[in-house]
């Protein structure tokens, strides 16, 4: 039997939502099989859509699932790889907590596609909506709904503007998370948002 | 058109026609072996492996159904 051809968009949307998975980093020891940094193997990984999307770039060439307007230019994909790296990285090296970092990336690994679904059948509806599915996303993470609600209709609200050399990818995932993190940082890491600093997804330690 | 067709179509190598299958393969099962591992580790995560789950499965069918041959 042979399959045929996945249609593009829905693989483009797949590619989308898969890429939440990328928070199977919190799974992954500090240090295993006690020769690398989890921090540096994910680097490392890193590497390999890096030099693909490099490649690609050079040969001003395009593959299944990108965007006309991508053929020339740093692909959506690789936008969301280099920003869920930088927050996984913040996490691991940094102090933010493991939940902001997770979700953040979830939020948009799965709000941005659901937006698109939405926004051809109206765009005050898509936002609504988008931004109530963020904010369950974010609360998943143990996330006070009194934060995640703002943060949600922050990320919402910037996914509109077309920025010429920022994609939106990075802006969905960047925005919360910087948002979120200063409340965390202004609320003594305790008071404010007590959930965030006692959370943490990896049971090999990592979060506080 | 074949899916291997398809990425030679738009003009992929050789490597690109061979691995597309094994892409779409590890693209289907990934989100769900993930959700799977976190549910493994605790159960107070299954919420984690729902999301996952629940956020992947109409995308994972509706690349599968705009997959499967046409009946004639």
């Amino acid at each position: 039997m042979h399959f045929q051809a996945p249609d593009p968009h829905w693989f483009r949307r797949l590619n989308h939502t898969a890429a939440a998975a990328i928070i199977v980093f919190f799974l992954i020891p500090k240090e295993p099989w006690g020769l690398l940094p989890r921090w540096l193997l994910l680097l490392m990984v890193l590497m390999l859509p890096l030099s693909v999307e490099l490649v690609r770039l050079k040969r001003q060439s395009s593959f299944m699932g990108l965007r006309e307007y991508e053929k020339g230019r740093l692909s959506s994909y690789m936008w969301f790889n280099l920003s869920a790296v930088m927050l996984l990285l913040w996490s691991d090296l940094g102090d933010l907590p493991q939940g902001i970092a997770a979700g953040c990336i979830v939020l948009a690994a799965m709000v941005d596609p659901l937006l698109g679904e939405l926004k051809p059948k109206g765009r005050e509806r898509a936002m609504v909506v988008g931004t109530l599915a963020a904010a369950v996303i974010l609360a998943l993470f143990d996330i006070q709904l009194y934060y995640a609600l703002p943060a949600a209709a922050l990320a919402v609200y910037a996914e509109q503007f077309q920025l010429r050399n920022l994609d939106d990818d990075m802006i969905m995932q960047v925005v919360p998370a910087l948002f979120l993190a200063l409340c965390w940082v202004i609320g003594d890491n305790s008071s404010l948002l007590p959930e965030l600093s006692s959370i943490s997804i990896s049971p090999y330690g990592g979060g506080s | 058109m074949t899916a291997t067709a398809h990425a030679h179509e738009k003009g992929g190598g050789e490597l690109e026609r061979r691995l597309l299958p094994v892409y779409l393969a590890f693209l289907i099962l990934a989100p769900f072996g993930v959700a799977l591992l976190f549910l493994n580790r605790d159960t107070a995560y299954l919420r984690i492996t729902l999301l996952l789950i629940g956020g992947n499965l109409y995308p994972v069918y509706m690349m599968i159904q705009s997959m499967l041959p046409v009946k004639k």
